[in-house]
């Protein structure tokens, strides 16, 4: 499995050209976890549209694995970076399989029922494939989300505020889906601002601040 | 049915051994009219056939509005246009006059029980006169001073308009005052005004035709069946007599006019339901027909024109933008007149169902872009990127995410659109397709009956668009399936 690499990214925008990532630099091996803190404003949901190709960033690289991407061609990155939306982003329209499916049939891929159904068994959806996405709770649509992005084989796994919609009891559930993609090796980056999640994952952790990103301590944050 | 108008319009053009004559049936008694509904009638049906006749062809009546006969004439939809067609010298110069088959004055219909009823032209000096536009009453009415009222509707309203007191005396030529001035409450002053001319109107550029037309006019007074004819529809004036260059009358009962006397008043049904409602059957089809293919079109541009303004190139969403406000901002009937009787001028010449299905699609276009944009701009924004990090295409996202969730806002405004164009489909009849609107015109001259046939033709449209507001709800309804709870 392949490794995420950030070098020096840099993202400017407005007028002013204000660098809202100013020098970002991170490796996440296969397997491991970065949790990035910092208060809100600070740019993390910034980078992560980065990674994931939504937006262009300005200098610097990404690279997965031997895949190394340059300023001008960061739409590469879409469809190879899964990343799980704060608020879900379910289509609505479409059942929790065929949210599943949506992409990878698309793509033409021979049996994209199969691996979406892995996942959703995996994660205790497996009596929900028909089900509307209005139907579920907000944990259930996490998981729909988890299993939507996995079933597009992403090189690496994007979370943002994965516990700011849930019910407290739910949020402790995160941590053991983190732990489950982790088995699969993946490189996950997850974006946070909650502490309990954060001291419950075994993970390298960061903080943004100025546009920078600063290694923290273990049992920091 | 509009593909096989189509071609039969495109025959026609081509046949030779046709004399096509342009007419309004709408325009009613003594002219042309149906009676029974599907069979015309008219001292003008009856000129045009013996013309036809005396020139080796076949007349073939093709219906125009009115107020179009003569641009329709200069498109070359039709041969010559028989209609009551006053001969002035303006339309000499612009078109090939033959010499006039009739011939007699104005005449001045007033109320019974009015103390005041005008006499004479003198009277009429700010008095409120109804007429019909662009005639030679019309011009001797503003020479007067009066104060005139022009009717666009049939030659039936000005008298109705008259009986019921909301003009004080109606001026019109003297076929017109016989045929629809007759009513109880009504009489009509027995001296006429000044004199007026009919004559056959053929293209300026068709001298030869209009010669033959004049040379068969002459054959029809030398063997006396014009005279004849004139007389049998109590049309026989001296005026007529002196520009016909006849010295003895014709004699003779006036048959068709004693018979229309006798069936004024018996109302709509005295034909019988079924040709009444055969005529209606057909309106009602091919305002349908003409309504969802216009529909289709304007539903298919809509959302391309959408499309382009929400995620196209910006030149190709300005481009966009400056069609819907075309279209939006202009008048329907402006569009159709301009597709069909201007777009030849660049060389482009449709068929009448052609030019009404486009000019309604392109304009209903507008409409639906908008509603389809609203639809579009409804759905969240990171709706498109959850799609787009799954490595969607733009394309592939706005055709499997944005698009179906956008129809679900877009829809319910589209079957209101429907029904509005339903209602709006009935100005193709100024491109001479003669559809449900009309229809009713055409019935209601000929048998004078306004308020039923009008109750029937409104529940006619309402039984069209009733089925479309019901499927408009069961889609609606599958669309917002995700939206309920359990499955």
């Amino acid at each position: 499995m392949s490794a995420l690499r950030i070098e020096e990214l840099v993202r400017r925008v407005g007028r002013e050209r204000l660098a809202v990532l100013d020098g970002v630099s991170l490796e996440v091996a296969a397997g491991n976890v970065a949790v990035v803190l910092g208060p809100s404003g600070s740019g993390k949901s910034t980078l992560l549209r980065c990674l994931a190709g939504l937006e262009p960033f300005d200098a610097g690289r990404v690279a997965l694995g031997a895949l190394e991407v340059s300023p001008a061609r960061h739409a590469v990155l879409l469809g190879r970076v899964g990343l799980v939306f704060q608020s879900m982003e379910l289509f609505p329209h479409l059942s929790v399989l065929e949210n599943c499916t949506l992409a990878p049939r698309l793509r033409g891929e021979a049996e994209p029922e199969r691996e979406a159904r892995a996942w959703l068994e995996r994660l205790g959806l497996a009596d929900r494939e028909e089900a509307w996405p209005q139907s579920l709770s907000g944990g259930e649509k996490q998981r729909v989300a988890i299993a939507r992005a996995l079933s597009c084989h992403p090189s690496a796994l994007l979370w943002d505020e994965p516990t700011s919609a849930l019910d407290p009891e739910r949020k402790r559930e995160v941590a053991a889906h983190v732990e489950a993609v982790r088995s699969r090796g993946i490189p996950q980056v997850v974006v946070t601002h909650d502490a309990e999640l954060s001291g419950a994952l075994e993970a390298d952790r960061y903080r943004l601040g100025d546009g920078r990103l600063t290694r923290l301590a273990n049992g920091a944050g | 049915m509009s593909v096989s108008a189509l071609l039969a319009s495109v025959a026609l053009a081509a046949a030779p051994s046709e004399l096509r004559w342009g007419a309004d049936a709408e325009g009613g008694a003594p002219y042309i009219f149906e009676q029974p509904p599907g069979h015309l009638r008219g001292f003008e049906v009856e000129l045009a056939e013996l013309l036809a006749r005396r020139l080796g062809r076949s007349a073939r009546h093709v219906q125009g509005p009115f107020a179009e006969l003569l641009p329709l004439l200069e498109r070359g939809d039709v041969d010559v246009v028989i209609n009551g067609i006053e001969a002035t010298e303006d339309r000499a110069r612009a078109f090939a006059l033959t010499r006039p088959y009739w011939a007699g004055p104005e005449r001045l219909t007033v109320r019974r029980d009015d103390p005041a009823a005008p006499a004479t032209l003198g009277d009429l000096r700010g008095r409120r006169v109804g007429t019909l536009p662009g005639t030679l009453a019309e011009r001797m009415l503003r020479a007067a001073g009066a104060d005139v009222r022009t009717y666009d509707g049939g030659q039936e309203d000005p008298y109705r308009d008259l009986a019921l007191g909301r003009t004080d005396a109606v001026l019109l030529d003297a076929p017109i005052a016989l045929y629809y001035g007759e009513r109880p409450e009504l009489t009509t002053v027995p001296q006429g005004f000044g004199e007026l001319r009919y004559a056959v109107v053929a293209r300026a550029s068709d001298r030869a035709l209009r010669d033959a037309l004049d040379d068969a006019l002459a054959s029809l007074v030398q063997d006396g069946s014009l005279p004849a004819l004139l007389q049998r529809w109590g049309l026989w004036t001296d005026a007529s007599a002196r520009v016909l260059g006849v010295t003895a009358p014709p004699g003779g009962p006036s048959g068709e006019l004693e018979r229309w006397r006798a069936r004024s008043g018996d109302g709509v049904w005295a034909v019988g339901a079924g040709p009444v409602l055969r005529a209606i059957g057909r309106g009602a089809a091919v305002t349908l027909a003409i309504s969802v293919a216009a529909m289709g079109l304007a539903v298919m541009l809509g959302a391309v024109l959408a499309l382009a303004r929400v995620y196209g190139p910006r030149p190709l969403a300005a481009m966009a933008l400056g069609y819907v406000e075309l279209f939006r901002g202009t008048p329907l009937l402006l569009q159709l007149i301009v597709v069909y009787y201007g777009l030849p001028e660049l060389g482009v010449r449709l068929s009448p169902w052609v030019a009404g299905w486009l000019a309604l699609g392109l304009n209903y276009a507008a409409a639906e872009a908008e509603n389809d944009r609203a639809g579009l701009l409804a759905v969240p924004r990171s709706q498109m990127d959850a799609a787009r990090v799954l490595g969607l295409g733009r394309w592939q996202a706005v055709r499997h995410v944005v698009a179906p969730q956008a129809m679900r806002v877009a829809l319910p405004p589209v079957t209101n659109d429907f029904i509005a164009l339903l209602k709006d489909s009935s100005l193709v009849s100024v491109v001479t397709v003669t559809e449900l609107t009309k229809t009713y015109g055409t019935l209601a001259a000929a048998t004078r009956d306004h308020l039923g046939l009008g109750l029937l033709v409104g529940a006619v449209y309402l039984l069209l668009g009733l089925p479309f507001a019901r499927l408009s709800r069961w889609v609606e309804r599958r669309l917002a399936a995700h939206l309920e709870v359990s499955r």
